[in-house]
């Protein structure tokens, strides 16, 4: 299996549109078993956002503060790390949330 | 006369077959099926062979060659490939391919070896057949079918013991499948206290990584087919799309495109779902079943948790209906290119008396519902008995 960082690098300029806008939680899950690419991060919690204007993403949910995200929730896109560095040492960035709050 | 019908089936065992490999269960498939049907290679005018992973998790591609090297043979084979139903696909273009040509007879294969690789290179390798984005944040198969499970839950008010009870009634049925990967009963307290894979899945919640092989012979030769007593006749076999990214999907908790191949299936057949007595269906994990009934339009949209909670599709219940009597994906197994052919194998069992202690009594339809990715991809195949 390969993964490209410039197959990332692609996505970014759709990702990049989320960042600092706040959705709404669809719905979401907690993956306990990853694949290679995110197993270091497991477990983590993914969902599906919906904003204002209908558009859709998904995002690990991270700085979570209890034990599970509430569908419905507020969040806010970041800018996070998304995998280990590559075997070429390249840190690949792109769309996180956090909780949004005072919304 | 004048249809295509199945004229026979066999298949590997289903499971962890760590002495067996790829061309192992290829052609221990093809041979099995051959003897069961007494005809030689000589009569086959091609093979469909589906797989999903030896080209990511082997290196293994241009399959079709090395499955001409296998059996001996230089006739047309065709590499089959759509995720999780590429069974179900290769059997819808076999179908096609005898409709173009009369007079003719094909072999469907499917393979998958899985469990040489470890459950995060198995893991990533299945979520290939997933969108850019959700690969990206991080979603697996488990995933996906665990958003939609936790939107169901949520909107019609159900738990997880709900869930639970489509795994315990394939565990029932897959302890008559000798051939299947598990042949344990499991009970609800079982799913319930084992680990998450992806909330609100957990591990008995779904299908597990199988190794396997299953073939069936499709032919419209009339000859062939009045030698066969033990025959079934291709009603219908319809393939429906969608996207292949959960978030663009008009609902969460609902496949359109298995709504659309059961529609056109059931519409060129002239029948209805009170008239199909046994179905195999995609039970990769145990939402995917419900949601696959009420998609179907055998259950009643959101009424499914209650309905598996009853467990009305299990072969004692004598409902009119039973789901899954091979174990389904979940007890039988799921080596990914092989579940297609194998549900249509097991509807030639049951549709001609010869599934064993799993027998479903007065059959006269069956259906199979294979589904690849999280719905991007259905086919709803519809069987009549004719012995």
């Amino acid at each position: 299996m390969m993964t490209s960082s410039i197959k990332n690098w692609r996505r970014q300029k759709i990702s990049k549109q989320f960042l600092g806008k706040i959705g709404k939680i669809v719905t979401w899950t907690q993956i306990f078993s990853a694949g290679n690419d995110h197993k270091t991060y497991s477990p983590y919690f993914v969902a599906m956002v919906e904003f204002t204007d209908g558009s859709k993403a998904y995002g690990q949910l991270v700085d979570i503060p209890n034990d599970r995200p509430q569908t419905g929730a507020a969040v806010k896109g970041v800018l996070r790390k998304l995998q280990e560095p590559t075997k070429d040492e390249i840190v690949t960035y792109g769309l996180k949330f956090v909780i949004a709050y005072n919304f | 006369m004048s249809y295509s019908a199945v004229i026979g089936y066999s298949s590997t065992k289903f499971g962890e077959l760590w002495n067996k490999s790829l061309s192992d269960l290829i052609q221990e498939s093809a041979k099995m099926v051959l003897d069961y049907t007494k005809i030689t290679l000589e009569n086959v005018d091609a093979i469909f062979f589906s797989n999903m992973l030896a080209g990511v998790l082997e290196n293994n591609l241009h399959l079709a060659a090395k499955i001409a090297d296998i059996l001996q043979t230089n006739i047309p084979i065709f590499r089959v490939e759509s995720a999780c139903c590429s069974g179900g696909m290769a059997f819808h273009l076999a179908q096609n391919y005898l409709l173009a040509n009369p007079n003719s007879t094909v072999m469907v294969l499917g393979s998958e070896k899985m469990t040489d690789y470890g459950v995060e290179d198995v893991t990533s390798a299945l979520a290939a057949a997933a969108s850019g984005d959700e690969q990206e944040a991080g979603l697996t198969f488990p995933g996906l079918y665990g958003m939609i499970a936790e939107r169901y839950l949520d909107q019609f008010n159900y738990t997880e013991e709900n869930l639970a009870h489509i795994a315990v009634k394939n565990h029932f049925h897959g302890k008559l499948n000798k051939n299947g990967h598990f042949q344990n009963q499991i009970s609800v307290s079982d799913v319930m206290n084992s680990g998450y894979v992806a909330r609100p899945l957990k591990v008995l919640d779904c299908s597990p990584i199988s190794d396997g092989a299953a073939s069936i012979i499709l032919t419209n030769k009339a000859e062939l087919i009045q030698q066969r007593p033990k025959h079934i006749q291709v009603v219908a076999t319809e393939v429906a799309s969608d996207t292949i990214s959960l978030k663009n999907r008009e609902s969460l908790v609902s496949l359109k495109s298995t709504k659309i191949a059961a529609k056109k299936a059931f519409d060129k057949s002239g029948l209805t779902p009170k008239d199909i007595g046994v179905v195999e269906l995609h039970d990769c994990f145990t939402i995917a079943e419900i949601i696959a009934l009420e998609d179907l339009g055998f259950w009643e949209e959101g009424s499914g948790g209650y309905m598996a909670q009853m467990e009305t599709t299990r072969i004692d219940k004598k409902s009119g209906l039973v789901v899954n009597p091979s174990g389904g994906l979940k007890a039988s197994g799921h080596p990914i290119g092989a579940t297609g052919v194998k549900q249509i194998g097991e509807i030639y069992l049951q549709l001609t008396g010869q599934a064993g202690d799993r027998q479903v009594e007065n059959l006269k339809y069956g259906l199979t519902h294979n589904v690849g990715g999280s719905g991007g991809t259905a086919v709803v195949n519809i069987f009549k008995a004719k012995n």
